[in-house]
């Protein structure tokens, strides 16, 4: 449930858009990514029990590898 | 490498071509050259955009993941080379249960936590914000204080009607017991009409904040830190 000032129309307006992710291993860590154009990925999601790695800004999400 | 300096660019000696390429990333990733590598006593945490909890937004929103801020909120609070986090806000808020997720997280912490409000902490970010241990308002800055509701969706039985109640019931009781606001001020502040244009509830800006007991300074970058780091060194 959202709670925020943004009308729900703007916030969920390319719902349709939100792309397909896969699970790789980058650098020993298991990441959740979304495939560029250009060979690259995006981090979405880091899957780690390890706290410590969430500190690491190279598995931020967001983050290009 | 390029250094921007009072808007002018200065060019200096060209690095290493690793350096270069690293730069280039951090150009489109972050629209700057540089970031600040020395070792730090303290975590800063951002929560801006949009507060992402159990739904995956669409990419026009810029968004704080919680399941990522949850596990760095512990290594935080586990590290022992780290003495405090400030949290700094500026959010539109978001997922109601990510939101209070967070906000419970940081107000169960036992090291030092200072939070700072810059431009916007409304709707879900008023619980993040009072979580931390001080919070800080800057002058300009704004939180929205309005019921949740279902927005595009009929109410159509009473049950409904109770479940958006409780949910509210959990921000309003969480609020009141971290910050020096009643439950029965903050939901007036809720429910107020004639402030907002299109919505019943209320704006707060900078020191309306901390007179309303929500926050509890005006300050900024300077003050904030100078908090934490009194807090952690036991003086206050």
């Amino acid at each position: 449930m959202l709670y925020t000032i943004v009308p729900e129309e703007i916030v969920l307006g390319e719902l349709d858009k939100v792309s397909a992710s896969q699970e790789l291993t980058y650098r020993g860590k298991r990441v959740r990514v979304l495939p560029l154009a250009d060979g690259k990925y995006q981090i979405v999601q880091l899957i780690s029990s390890n706290p410590n790695d969430f500190l690491r800004s190279e598995f931020s999400p967001g983050a290009i590898i | 490498m390029h250094d921007v300096r009072g808007g002018n660019l200065v060019f200096t000696e060209q690095p290493a071509s690793k350096d270069n390429a690293e730069n280039i990333e951090l150009i489109q990733g972050l629209g700057q050259t540089q970031v600040p590598s020395a070792e730090s006593n303290i975590h800063a945490m951002t929560i801006v955009g949009q507060i992402e909890g159990h739904m995956i937004l669409p990419p026009q929103n810029k968004t704080t993941k919680y399941e990522h801020i949850i596990p760095q909120l512990v290594a935080i609070e586990q590290d022992p080379k780290i003495h405090g986090l400030l949290l700094i806000l500026n959010t539109v808020g978001g997922d109601v249960e990510a939101g209070l997720a967070i906000a419970e997280m940081v107000a169960s912490m036992s090291k030092p936590a200072v939070s700072l409000v810059l431009g916007g902490g409304h709707s879900i970010g008023v619980p993040i914000a009072v979580a931390a241990r001080y919070s800080f308002i800057a002058e300009t800055a704004t939180m929205t204080i309005h019921p949740i509701r279902l927005t595009g969706l009929v109410i159509s039985v009473p049950q409904t009607f109770d479940y958006l109640d409780k949910m509210q019931e959990r921000v309003v009781r969480f609020v009141a017991s971290n910050s020096r606001i009643s439950t029965e001020r903050f939901r007036e502040l809720m429910f107020r009409t004639g402030e907002l244009a299109r919505d019943i509830g209320t704006v707060v800006v900078g020191k309306e904040a901390v007179n309303a007991g929500l926050i509890d300074s005006v300050g900024g970058l300077g003050e904030a830190l100078a908090k934490l780091r009194s807090m952690y060194r036991g003086e206050s």
